[in-house]
């Protein structure tokens, strides 16, 4: 897949856009009830909680895939859709082929299964993300704050985030 | 005492121990690069654990972004690595270049490169020296800060700053290049290249630098890429990743130059690696200097209120410390839904325990050096 | 430019068997100190960057007294806080002002550390400016500032300490 400069065509086909497509053969065959998810760029994958782990090890292991780099775990707060994000960026070192994992949570108890143990990376990515948005990694070994200190109570990314402790003068534009 | 390092083991959090000793590093420390801390475990002078405690330059960029628009966000990008800001500029104006399908002119594009790879180069030569001193050895700092004080001349003629600059913007640059850039930068290509022999010899081949470079702080490449490291720190364990090699952005595909790589995974290979590096730097900048032409240096139409269409985009970069990358989630609005930025030290700081198990005190600080850290850019 | 170090005010009175110098005490301390001022090595971020350049080759801050870098804040003389601060350093920043010795002296560079710079608004983490945790001597806008301007700035603080006196409580 090359990263071409794409039209900002919104893809409201009901097909979302294949942009991998030997990958996509590979992974609807092993797992067929694992959807493809619309997105610009990248090839992603909406993955229920209890099947995380199992498509995590099939794309890091299976030799027709091997996403052996770990890129990014980013949590999303959908403040006001009332649920929460998780994507996971894998990569693989030898051509450069990206694939994304998306993960949609309830707002109100945000829990997933954690990869860490399968990428040693995604240890302090979800650290960061479980500190920040208060979304629970559920087999994490070491679940304690990275970034921030004990004074800080709530979540800071999350939308509705108000400080009384610190200083903190928000100015939109 | 020889510890055998697993690819996945168990990291548990223990209680103090009252047999072995902890000694704390940090945070204001003469040679963490930034306000790092770790957690030093002690058996005599052998290194039994360390646990890095980051945070203390947490700024916290992301939920700023989402209060800015995607203009004003452009000059926070250049904070977040300052010795590699033209890098970051980049990943970040790609990141939305490609969400809007702009199309940036070539002549921008080269310039682009060009100044990315003489900040890697000035990225380089700081480690270069930081390392030296690390070691002990207090010349190699002078002789790199003089290269980056070129440097630093050529970027501030141009783009009006010395080391924080806000030169790439979306759609291209802010202006185009002085009329002395082509000159001043050939001139200290022919200067660099001799003084690149001349650093190979002072440092390289010194006896007591190589006693304390070789066969230390042995990185395993699955355990390399299953923390994630990139950059030379990985490819010193000879393993082929480079961003501009696998996934080429801006006019890198056409370009000629080789990737360093290591065979062992020591200290002595990522040094190699990160210094062999600098002389491909300097082909690529030739290279774009041959095939630049007058033209355009900002893209036709962009788009005065910047709204990028709902959804997701991804963009990296080979930043002077590894795999730099920029994920923005769009609803549609003026600002990012969310924008993630991914830090290659924040990996490369994570590997640390893996690698510096069993090494004296004294090696703690020197293979934290190879590992090539910014602590902004690790706390973002 | 060259080395700068005032002239002594003094009187030198030749005497049979030797010289005496007639100076005003005030004077001599203020001398001594403002030429010899050894800052502890404390840069967090970009700032850091450029107070490396100003203690390199090039602007060489050594030629003003600021020679040696002292890494333990009970041997330094000033702290020159260069860069973002953040509330999980705060405590720490503070701990190491309270352990320098008095005479000390506080230089915020920066845009940083006089106001919170670019992270002044919308951050949750950022002090904004540190002169809320220490009593800042001298200000050195930019961001970063050249090392010129830091020379300029450390050139200032001198000037500073030679208006002191030793009646005052405080640095004195």
């Amino acid at each position: 897949m090359s990263e071409e400069i794409k039209n900002t065509q919104e893809n409201t086909a009901e097909a979302p856009q294949i942009h991998d497509a030997e990958l996509h053969a590979v992974i609807s065959g092993a797992f067929p009830d694992v959807a493809l998810v619309a997105s610009p760029q990248i090839a992603t994958y909406a993955v229920k909680p209890e099947k995380l782990l199992a498509f995590a090890a099939f794309i890091r292991d299976d030799a027709r895939c091997g996403f052996d780099f770990p890129v990014l775990v980013t949590g999303v707060d959908r403040a006001p859709e009332n649920r929460m994000e998780v994507f996971y960026h894998l990569l693989r070192t030898r051509d450069g082929h990206k694939v994304v994992i998306k993960i949609d949570l309830d707002r109100a108890n945000p829990a997933l299964p954690s990869l860490a143990m399968l990428y040693r990376s995604f240890d302090w990515h979800e650290r960061e993300q479980m500190e920040l948005l208060g979304i629970t990694f559920e087999g994490h070994p070491d679940p304690r704050k990275l970034l921030l200190d004990d004074t800080y109570t709530g979540y800071p990314l999350r939308k509705e985030y108000e400080d009384e402790a610190h200083e903190y003068i928000k100015r939109p534009y | 005492m020889t510890v055998t390092i697993d690819c996945c083991e168990e990291r548990l959090v223990k209680n103090l121990d009252t047999q072995e000793y902890w000694v704390n590093m940090g945070p204001q420390h003469p040679s963490t690069h930034g306000v790092l801390r770790f957690l030093v475990k002690l058996d005599g002078e052998t290194i039994t654990d360390v646990i890095p405690h980051i945070g203390y330059m947490h700024r916290g960029i992301e939920k700023m972004s989402e209060n800015v628009t995607y203009v004003q966000f452009n000059h926070l990008t250049s904070r977040l690595d300052y010795l590699s800001a033209m890098i970051n500029n980049w990943g970040y104006c790609m990141c939305v270049e490609k969400a809007l399908g702009l199309e940036v002119p070539a002549r921008a594009i080269y310039v682009r490169m060009i100044m990315s790879e003489l900040t890697r180069i000035a990225s380089h030569q700081l480690w270069w020296g930081v390392y030296g001193m690390d070691l002990g050895a207090f010349t190699p700092m002078m002789h790199s800060f003089r290269d980056r004080e070129t440097i630093n001349d050529i970027l501030e003629e141009t783009c009006g700053s010395r080391l924080t600059t806000h030169y790439i913007r979306i759609g291209g640059l802010s202006n185009d290049v002085h009329e002395n850039f082509v000159p001043r930068i050939k001139k200290f290509i022919d200067g660099f290249r001799k003084s690149l022999v001349e650093y190979a010899t002072l440092v390289s081949g010194n006896v007591i630098f190589r006693a304390r470079a070789e066969n230390v702080g042995i990185l395993k490449p699955a355990v390399g890429i299953s923390y994630g490291c990139s950059g030379s720190t990985l490819r010193g364990s000879g393993v082929n990743y480079d961003v501009r090699k696998q996934d080429p952005y801006g006019y890198y595909d056409r370009m000629q130059f080789d990737v360093p790589l290591g065979t062992k995974g020591d200290s002595l290979d990522r040094y190699e690696c990160r210094f062999k590096e600098m002389e491909q730097s300097l082909r690529i900048i030739e290279q774009c200097l041959e095939q630049m032409e007058p033209g355009e240096v900002v893209a036709a139409k962009v788009p005065k209120k910047i709204k990028l269409p709902a959804g997701e985009y991804f963009s990296h970069v080979e930043s002077a410390r590894g795999d730099h990358a920029y994920f923005i989630v769009s609803d549609g609005g003026t600002s990012p839904c969310r924008l993630r930025v991914r830090s290659p030290g924040y990996s490369n700081l994570a590997v640390l325990p893996e690698v510096v198990r069993g090494w004296r005190v004294a090696d703690m600080v020197t293979v934290s050096s190879t590992l090539d850290l910014v602590a902004p850019d690790i706390d973002r | 430019m060259g080395i700068i170090l005032d002239k002594l005010p003094s009187v030198l009175e030749p005497v049979p068997g030797g010289n005496f110098v007639l100076a005003c005490l005030d004077d001599v301390i203020n001398w001594a100190r403002s030429n010899s001022l050894w800052p502890l090595t404390f840069g967090t971020s970009c700032c850091a960057i450029e107070m490396m350049h100003t203690g390199c080759a090039r602007h060489d801050w050594s030629r003003f007294g600021f020679e040696v870098n002292r890494a333990s804040p009970r041997q330094a003389d000033m702290i020159v806080v260069a860069g973002t601060i953040v509330y999980k350093l705060a405590p720490l920043l503070k701990r190491l002002y309270d352990q320098m010795p008095e005479p000390k002296y506080v230089v915020a560079m920066g845009s940083c550390a006089i106001s919170g710079g670019p992270f002044h608004y919308n951050s949750y983490s950022t002090l904004n400016g540190v002169d809320k945790i220490l009593p800042v001597d001298v200000y050195i806008p930019g961001c970063p500032p050249r090392p010129e301007a830091l020379i300029h700035g450390l050139l200032q603080l001198q000037k500073k300490i030679k208006t002191e006196s030793i009646k005052d409580k405080l640095h004195g």
